[in-house]
């Protein structure tokens, strides 16, 4: 090896091989800065625009004042919309995790969603309740800037949709299932989300052990039942301690000790100030762990409100069944009599369409009449009949 | 932007990926000492344009034991490990597109261009390190390989043949970067890995080939060809300079436009 000036010279004028690459590289980082600077102004453009421009200040405002939702059931008004928080809009942004104005979704002529306006107040666990393309999904996935509405406008923990970056950071999701890389372990595949969101280590053994996945955590995913991915799925969304968990069908291929947990789970997280919606499809377990409900269908409101309040105006009956079953008829009669229409029933119950306050004054007449009942009560109506007989209206 | 690369690193633990720069390294070099076992004492390299793995032609004897030999023998994988690496990128984004992926990371990291961007940081780093061990591994195989076949390779450890060397290297570096550049695009146009895969072999290969028979002139403004001439340092297409001007406009176009696209399209996956 003979290194001389000579050399040097002769192979630098001979091969001058990197320096074109080396420019490439320049050229493409000064287009980056270009492009993240032509990026930001744009961004910056479009909030401001956002702010201002007419329609979406005015869907900002019906929000704010007093909006009437399109529902089947009109949401009740004053003393309860102060308690829930939850319908009509009127809180301030402060006092609500989720509100949305008149939200819109249209790919082509479908509306996917169609002008929905609720709200959701912290602290609560909110069941998101609809049939099969009712719009959930969507307006699940505008609400954590997976999708740009059409219109109206919405707002996460006081941030609008259209800053994700701003809210997110407090929000964990888990949207249509659980997404993971199949040969990654769950505890890999937890510290790809956490590492890409600045979430300390640690969440993740925590989190993992917090769905009951500690033991399983090195498996890889692949190998995992369904309820197991969900189970990490659910991990996921809790990595971030979330203000906000939003959670799309958790308890789906659960066990009744899995949806039991998850379930207790939910609880203890709003008891710690977590605010939580959820959609299912499994309405008997909505019914008993939600304060509140909203309720879609064909990308429409149809009613948000606490749960309790979706059976106001409900038709309710009262249930006789007599120790004997030959005394039906004399019993039907003794309400005729009263005035309320009843019917008896094969399993040998007599319905009676008479409010629950009248149950008192006819175990006195079948009493007088010599009548034993042994049960007597009124027809609790489920969210399943609620739900069917509102979303089964205007088909 | 740290924060996505370094979540990028874990997921290229996956036994996929590890196979994938697996393969990288092994076609880096086997061509090397493909290159080296294949020397001919009449070819001339400049005048063809496609070597063992679609890089150069075979080199002559003169050539390889010039001081840029090895470099020379280096840059006949080229076009392979390009398009490897365009199969690797273009996989791994469109992945995350077809398997659902991409919304838990949208949840975590909702500023898209950071995401993307960090996610082909990455991946590009780790097909730099690929590259760079490849490259070790291929020099050490290519002089075992020159040494047992008794060609006469003093000149490859001159500085002149360190300098070229180390050039090769550069360029074989750009080279398959902007095959990754191309994966990307396919990735985030199509969403889907298989039909992007599909489509960039098809164009890079077969399709390339067809559009340079049908007119000569046209092979100069071909991608792929551009990048062949990138990674053999200057070949019949095009020599370096024009070769890398050109690719580095083409990349600056495909990165903002894949860019704007991933920005403004719906996340529905």
């Amino acid at each position: 090896m003979h290194l001389t000036v000579e050399t040097v010279i002769a192979v630098t004028r001979q091969r001058p091989r990197g320096s074109p690459v080396v420019l490439i590289i320049l050229v493409l980082l000064i287009a980056a800065v270009a492009y993240l600077v032509v990026h930001r102004h744009h961004q910056k453009v479009k909030r401001n625009k956002s702010g201002s421009s007419s329609s979406p200040r005015e869907s900002e405002q019906r929000a704010t004042q007093s909006l009437p939702v399109p529902s089947v059931l009109q949401f009740p008004t004053s003393p309860v919309d102060e308690r829930s928080g939850i319908g009509s809009g009127s809180e301030s942004v402060d006092q609500v995790a989720i509100s949305l104005a008149d939200l819109t979704k249209n790919y082509g002529a479908r509306k996917a969603v169609a002008g929905l306006t609720f709200s959701v107040r912290p602290g609560t666990i909110c069941g998101f309740i609809g049939p099969n393309g009712a719009g959930k999904t969507t307006t699940i996935r505008m609400l954590l800037g997976l999708i740009t509405p059409t219109g109206g406008t919405a707002k996460v923990l006081g941030h609008p949709v259209s800053e994700p970056a701003s809210y997110l950071a407090g929000v964990g999701a888990m949207i249509e299932g659980p997404a993971f890389y199949p040969t990654l372990s769950a505890r890999r595949n937890l510290q790809v989300l956490a590492r890409l969101g600045g979430i300390r280590p640690e969440r993740v053994d925590r989190c993992l052990d917090q769905v009951n996945l500690g033991d399983r955590a090195d498996d890889l995913f692949k190998s995992y039942s369904f309820g197991m991915k969900q189970r990490l799925g659910i991990a996921a969304a809790l990595l971030p301690e979330p203000k906000l968990l939003v959670l799309d069908e958790p308890t789906n291929g659960l066990d009744p000790t899995g949806i039991r947990e998850i379930r207790i789970l939910l609880r203890s997280l709003t008891d710690l100030g977590t605010t939580v919606l959820v959609s299912s499809h499994l309405l008997e377990e909505l019914q008993q762990i939600c304060d509140d409900v909203v309720i879609i269908r064909s990308g429409r409101l149809l009613f948000a409100g606490p749960v309790g309040d979706l059976f106001l105006g409900q038709q309710t009956d009262l249930v006789a069944v007599p120790e004997d079953p030959d005394d039906l008829n004399r019993l039907a009669s003794l309400c005729a009599r009263a005035g309320y229409a009843a019917q008896t029933s094969a399993d040998g119950r007599l319905h009676v369409a008479a409010p629950p306050a009248w149950a008192g004054q006819l175990n006195r007449a079948a009493m007088a009449d010599e009548i034993t009942l042994i049960e007597l009560g009124a027809t609790k109506q489920s969210l399943e009949d609620v739900f069917f007989e509102l979303t089964e209206e205007g088909r | 932007m740290r924060r996505v690369v370094a979540s990028e690193w874990v997921k290229l633990r996956r036994k996929g990926m590890i196979a994938a720069l697996g393969g990288v390294i092994a076609v880096t070099v086997l061509g090397t000492v493909i290159a080296v076992f294949t020397v001919s004492s009449t070819t001339n390299a400049k005048s063809a344009g496609g070597g063992p793995l679609g890089g150069k032609s075979s080199i002559s004897l003169a050539q390889i034991a010039s001081s840029h030999g090895l470099a020379d023998a280096l840059g006949t994988t080229g076009t392979l490990l390009g398009v490897i690496v365009m199969g690797v990128v273009a996989a791994a984004v469109a992945g995350e597109f077809s398997t659902g992926t991409l919304r838990n990371l949208l949840v975590r990291e909702p500023r898209r261009t950071r995401l993307l961007s960090g996610k082909l940081l990455g991946l590009a780093s780790a097909i730099a390190l690929a590259i760079a061990v490849a490259s070790a591994v291929a020099i050490l195989a290519g002089v075992l390989a020159a040494s047992s076949r008794g060609l006469p390779i003093h000149a490859w450890a001159s500085w002149s043949g360190f300098g070229a060397t180390a050039g090769a290297i550069v360029e074989l570096l750009g080279a398959t970067l902007g095959w990754g550049v191309l994966g990307a695009v396919l990735a985030v146009v199509f969403r889907s890995p298989v039909v992007a895969v599909v489509v960039g072999v098809v164009y890079a290969l077969p399709l390339e080939s067809i559009l340079g028979a049908i007119s000569g002139n046209v092979s100069r403004w071909l991608p792929g060809k551009l990048l062949g001439a990138i990674a053999a340092g200057g070949n019949s297409t095009s020599s370096l300079a024009p070769a890398s001007w050109t690719i580095a406009l083409y990349a600056t176009i495909a990165i903002s436009g894949t860019l704007l696209l991933f920005n403004r399209r719906d996340v529905l996956a």
